[in-house]
């Protein structure tokens, strides 16, 4: 629809829609030297920044209006022109004429100017609602590294990025998702370096959503993931900037998503929830042993309590005689059997950790105390379960934590029970199955069109240069190549001509 | 298509193997199972010259992989039913198909049968038999209906869990072999190296699939020196596993060894390791091998079937394989009989898929100058 010409048919008509639209702020006044003519202006209360409204728009224009002749506004001298003479302060002004753009606009927290005569409306970006700034990090820290953190606000997320990358073909394209919530998304990537098939099928996917409402990433990601049903994340969250922005230089894509202080990266593989922020700052050696402790880590968080049941009740032979007498003394008086031991200790476990996330943050370390201190060395000297599986369970907890990406942890947690439950049933023999079933279905897995298990698997696409930072961190001077998310096109990153032998540096 | 190209389009093609992940399908599927038996079967005709056997049986093989790679490489965008049918018309090429696939679903249960031996023997021995094979057919079951892809990447990921350890123990093994056991070379008559090449010949049971890769390889015309290239380092690898093997156990004491492999893996003694007995060793090596076996067993021969019906899935046509391949396991009463079963079957169905059925092919399409596609 079109707005009218007619000033108060346009105000009936704004009027209706936002009956009973609490925190909208409407107001008609007269901008002519004789007060005959009349304009009006909507904004939502909060959504706008009041203060470059009342400083610099309305003040200006209600006094140059004042000064103009009775009949100025008559075409063909549009309004917008009129404005601008009229001194307002604001770069950032638009002309539009149809009702429902101006609706959305003003939803979102611009401001509409209509004045009698016209029928076109001025809309000034005055979005600024309150928001809570660059927060720190607080899910990703480093101990060496930038510590800002991306906010609920995206356009101060995509500024984060921009400000990295200082790039004209650093793309921003914005699209709508959501019938109430228009969520705005962004796609952050590096024209020319990212995947053209990539782009288009995350383009492609995000358009195809016609959902009601999305409130934060997580809505989104399983829209836009291969298999939504695997417990494993196929794409990757950050809330850190510096990753983004590493990440699309490697010629993966940001999804910003307006309301999340998170980003998704796509494509995304299992190799990359290993790899954190601190990486590249730090020695080579040092970072890669990291890297294969988190490796080690995933292996423990994963299957320890498994293979820890299917040996000593399946097979404690298999160790030698005086652990053997060892775990068997220390499981002498305990009632129950291997399994049910681990599986009580677990479930405390995750209690634990549900728990941990609600308590307020001074009361959290506390809940750590009595629950890991003081209960797991009640049960052991109560006979409930033997010392051995809570090290068992504690070691578990432990190496969980050292793997950076929180939703791999989490599907790992879930596999955990798969293999405890057939390590139970059939010993080593479940516990493999159970690994195999992990891993047919983590190599079924493509993240866009990339195999999940890249470079374990399927390394060759890319000359298995990949591996250069996978397990371990090589020296960034070795990793000549961009990795497998870049346009193969454009795969060279660093150009090492003039760097020479690094030996012979001045 | 130039490598370029395929890195061009795309991270992989869909539904699509390279190269290097057919050797891995290839070794996986063929090298963990026929290897096991492999030192006893080839010792009980040529004695202490069993290794040379299996180079002979290397040798004999090759120029089989070499037609069927040729007969693949003719069509390599059909289907072997259809291909065979093209060649043969349609009802031979069903038969064709069907005894392939029995040969197939055959070795599948051969293979299960001898794994739920094994299991029992070193790792559970009160479990019984219906649930290893319930949970190592759903197993195969469940990675052979992910599609060829899929099995492609675990392949890749599982190969290095099945060398490592081999490599490992046959690595640190040396103190306890005494090479003398391996003289005198050659001592042998022609006639028991060639019937102990003949036993070897059927390790490398399951090379037949290269028949059916056709529609899913991204360069097939490479296909015939990779799979001759996986085939020869199989077969040297076989060769020393079995002269050490050999020379571990001497020729005398090793007829008396089920699986002489497994045996050696599990006595070896590992320096300063926590490991007091090797079975986990065993185990990954083991359960690994079976399942790539009998996952290729079984996807393939869902293939075949899906081709001939030309219906379906083929992951419907797994289903309906699993029950059949548990009761053909179940069949035999003891250990002695399951390996007569498999002796006739290699010697019927095996052949004809590993020699006759590629020669067939080969010569059918030579005397119809069936002209090779474009690709």
């Amino acid at each position: 629809m079109q707005l009218h010409s007619e000033l108060d048919k346009n105000i009936q008509y704004f009027e209706d829609i936002f009956t009973d639209c609490g925190d909208m702020v409407k107001r008609k006044f007269p901008i002519s030297a004789s007060l005959s003519r009349h304009a009006y202006v909507i904004y939502f209360d909060a959504m706008a920044d009041r203060q470059i409204l009342e400083a610099s728009v309305l003040p200006r224009l209600m006094a140059s209006a004042q000064k103009q002749p009775e009949n100025f506004f008559v075409p063909p001298i549009s309004l917008l022109e009129t404005i601008k003479e009229g001194g307002m302060t604001t770069a950032d002004l638009r002309e539009e004429t149809d009702v429902d753009k101006i609706i959305h606009a003003v939803l979102a927290g611009d401001t509409a100017i209509m004045v009698d005569g016209s029928e076109t409306a001025v809309l000034v970006a005055t979005k600024g609602f309150p928001n809570r700034g660059v927060p720190e990090t607080s899910t990703e820290v480093v101990v060496q590294g930038s510590n800002e953190a991306f906010s609920e606000v995206m356009r101060i997320n995509t500024a984060l990025i921009r400000r990295r990358i200082k790039d004209p073909t650093l793309k921003v394209k914005q699209m709508q998702v959501g019938r109430r919530t228009v969520t705005d998304i962004a796609l952050c990537y590096l024209d020319g370096i990212v995947r053209k098939e990539v782009l288009a099928r995350a383009e492609k996917r995000i358009q195809n959503i016609d959902i009601d409402g999305i409130l934060d990433c997580g809505a989104l990601e399983e829209f836009i993931e291969e298999d939504y049903q695997s417990p494993f994340p196929q794409t990757q969250i950050t809330e850190r900037p510096d990753k983004a922005a590493s990440a699309i230089l490697e010629g993966r894509i940001a999804i910003v998503v307006d309301n999340s202080p998170m980003v998704i990266l796509i494509p995304a593989i299992i190799d990359s929830f290993f790899q954190s922020a601190e990486d590249y700052n730090q020695r080579w050696e040092i970072m890669s042993l990291s890297r294969l402790i988190r490796f080690v880590a995933a292996f423990f968080a994963l299957a320890l309590p498994g293979l820890y049941i299917a040996v000593t009740t399946f097979h404690p032979n298999m160790l030698p005689m005086i652990l053997t007498f060892k775990m068997a003394a220390a499981r002498e008086s305990i009632p129950f059997p291997a399994v049910l031991e681990v599986l009580i200790m677990e479930f405390a476990f995750e209690l634990l950790r549900e728990a941990g996330i609600r308590l307020p943050r001074p009361v959290g370390s506390s809940i750590g105390i009595i629950g890991g201190l003081i209960v797991g060395e009640a049960a052991v000297s109560a006979g409930i379960v033997s010392p051995i599986v809570v090290i068992i369970v504690a070691l578990t907890g432990i190496a969980s934590f050292a793997i950076p990406s929180y939703s791999l942890v989490a599907a790992f947690r879930l596999s955990k029970f798969l293999i405890i439950a057939l390590a139970a049933a059939l010993g080593l023999l479940g516990f493999w199955i159970a690994l195999l079933i992990l891993l047919i279905h983590l190599a079924s897995l493509k993240s866009f069109g990339l195999p999940y298990l890249f470079p374990f698997a399927a390394g060759d696409i890319n000359g298995f240069t990949d591996f250069k930072d996978s397990i371990f961190r090589l020296p960034i001077i070795f990793m000549k190549k961009r990795p497998i998310y870049a346009n193969p096109e454009q795969e060279i990153r660093l150009d090492t001509a003039k760097l020479g032998n690094p030996r012979d540096r001045e | 298509m130039t490598n370029t190209a395929i890195k061009h389009d795309g991270f992989a093609l869909n539904n699509k193997i390279s190269l290097r992940q057919l050797q891995a399908l290839l070794f996986l599927e063929i090298f963990g199972f026929g290897v096991t038996a492999l030192p006893r079967r080839v010792a009980e005709s040529a004695a202490q010259d069993g290794w040379i056997a299996v180079l002979l049986a290397t040798a004999m093989i090759i120029p089989m992989v070499m037609i069927a790679t040729h007969v693949t490489k003719l069509a390599p965008g059909l289907s072997f039913h259809d291909f065979a049918s093209k060649l043969l018309t349609r009802p031979i090429g069903i038969i064709i198909s069907l005894i392939f696939c029995t040969r197939l679903v055959l070795l599948a249960a051969f293979n299960l049968r001898i794994f739920a031996e094994i299991t029992r023997q070193t790792m559970l021995p009160s479990t019984p038999f219906a649930a290893v094979f319930v949970s190592m057919l759903l197993l195969a079951a469940y990675g052979a209906a992910k599609g060829i892809e899929t099995r492609a990447r675990m392949a890749e990921v599982l190969i290095f869990i099945v060398l490592l350890p081999l490599i490992f123990v046959f690595g640190i093994s040396g103190r306890d072999i005494d090479f003398t056991n391996l003289a005198p070379v050659l001592a042998s008559s022609p006639a028991s190296i060639l019937s102990g090449s003949f036993s070897a010949f059927f390790a490398f049971s399951g090379v037949e699939v290269l028949l059916l890769l056709g529609p899913y390889l991204s360069r097939p015309k490479d296909l015939t020196k990779s799979a001759n290239k996986v085939i020869i380092t199989m077969g040297i690898f076989m060769a020393i596993v079995t002269a050490v093997t050999i020379a571990r156990f001497g020729p005398a004491n090793i007829i008396h060894q089920m699986w002489p492999v497994l045996k050696m893996m599990d006595t070896i003694s590992l320096p300063g390791s926590i490991i007091d007995r090797q079975g986990a060793l065993i185990m990954t090596f083991w359960i690994i091998s079976a399942y790539a076996t009998i996952n290729a067993a079984l996807f393939f021969s869902s293939l075949l079937l899906k081709d001939v019906v030309k219906r379906g899935k083929h992951s419907y046509y797994i289903l309906g394989l699993v029950p059949i391949i548990a009761i053909l396991a179940h069949l035999p009463e003891n250990l002695v009989s399951v390996y007569d079963y498999f002796n006739l079957a290699n010697s019927t169905f095996g052949l004809t898929t590993m020699v006759a059925i590629p020669l067939l092919l080969f010569i059918i399409a030579k005397i119809r100058r069936f002209k090779r596609a474009e690709y």
